[in-house]
């Protein structure tokens, strides 16, 4: 039976992380949980561990990049097979998660992403967001030489040589987008499953629209510096 | 300016910047603290380049000459990232402090479990 590994970095969601960690245990049947606390200020570490889940309390806001390296370094120490990993804010719904995992224990590919846009998704995140993500995905696939819909996607699932890479290597700044590039560099396989996403359950999204935009503009120069860089096969 | 001299300050200021992209390459210098050089190195080459834009600055600032204006520009591009070290600084020594107390506490955690077994 492989080990897998549900990885929820999360900061400030105490009204969503329990009803998500109540989904994953009524409607599949995972039970390795871990919520990565970046560095909360309200109840969350308290609400998951009260839910039946493993905590990382992190001892002060990294961001997610790191906060979800830690998660691959667990998933890398504990010898798990697979890691999937899904956001705090109840918008990954978890019955997909089966669907993320089923190329990788095929072993058809290396990381498997969620892909918004590939799914049928009765809730469309904003216009500029919409944007975002097409341009940037149609930036990233150029470069990558295959089409990937949704390049800032969080849900996603490794298989172990990913997770070891991550656990290694794993960008702070731009995570989602960046390691599609050095996963690709390192010659691992990437695929996209459509998903559905919901709304947000509470809370705000922290993104606004001229975030998007100067967040793309980030990203872009990010990921050309990374270009620059030496390749490493492994 | 000096022909002799816009050349000198085209030469630095494009090393500085091509050094700055090398770090950043080797991982020795992180995307984001690089920004504020590049940018540095960029204006500065702008002035160089377009005496127009070295002008404008003497024009609004009273500066004499294109020369000590451009000497002017890197002192604030200067003062702007000593100052951003400074901001940096604080929030490492503040993350520091927080490890620090979380080692010590969980070394004791981990003494008491000790203790407790025997």
């Amino acid at each position: 039976m492989p080990e897998i590994l549900i990885i929820i970095p999360a900061y400030n969601e105490e009204k969503n992380i329990g009803r998500v960690l109540d989904r994953i245990l009524d409607e599949t049947s995972y039970r390795d949980i871990l919520v990565i606390n970046d560095g909360s200020t309200d109840r969350t570490s308290i609400v998951a561990k009260g839910a039946g889940a493993r905590v990382l309390d992190l001892p002060y806001n990294l961001g997610i990049g790191a906060a979800v390296q830690a998660g691959y370094k667990f998933a890398e120490r504990y010898k798990h097979d697979y890691a999937v990993r899904i956001d705090a804010d109840g918008q990954h719904e978890v019955t997909h998660i089966q669907e993320l995992l089923e190329p990788l224990i095929s072993d058809r590919a290396d990381l498997v992403i969620g892909s918004r846009v590939l799914g049928e998704f009765p809730y469309q995140p904003s216009f500029p967001r919409r944007m975002g993500i097409k341009v940037l995905s149609t930036f990233i696939s150029k470069l990558v030489g295959k089409s990937i819909t949704d390049t800032t996607s969080g849900f996603r699932a490794a298989n172990r040589k990913v997770i070891c890479a991550f656990a290694r290597n794993y960008p702070d700044d731009y995570p989602e987008v960046e390691s599609i590039i050095h996963l690709h560099r390192m010659g691992f396989r990437i695929d996209e499953v459509g998903i559905k996403m919901t709304e947000r359950i509470a809370g705000e999204s922290s993104i606004t629209a001229a975030r998007s935009i100067y967040y793309m503009i980030k990203v872009i120069f990010a990921v050309l510096i990374e270009l620059l860089r030496k390749a490493d096969r492994s | 300016m000096e022909p002799r001299l816009r050349i000198a300050s085209l030469v630095i200021s494009f090393c500085l910047l091509l050094f700055i992209l090398e770090l950043v390459r080797r991982k020795k210098l992180k995307e984001k603290y690089s920004l504020l050089w590049l940018l540095m190195g960029i204006t500065l080459m702008a002035m160089v380049i377009w005496p127009g834009l070295a002008d404008l600055v003497k024009g609004i600032s009273g500066i004499l000459s294109a020369a000590n204006t451009v000497l002017v520009a890197s002192i604030v591009f200067i003062v702007i990232l000593c100052i951003h070290f400074s901001v940096r600084i604080s929030g490492l020594s503040e993350q520091n402090k927080v490890l620090a107390q979380e080692l010590a506490l969980l070394k004791e955690k981990i003494s008491q479990g000790r203790s407790t077994e025997r």
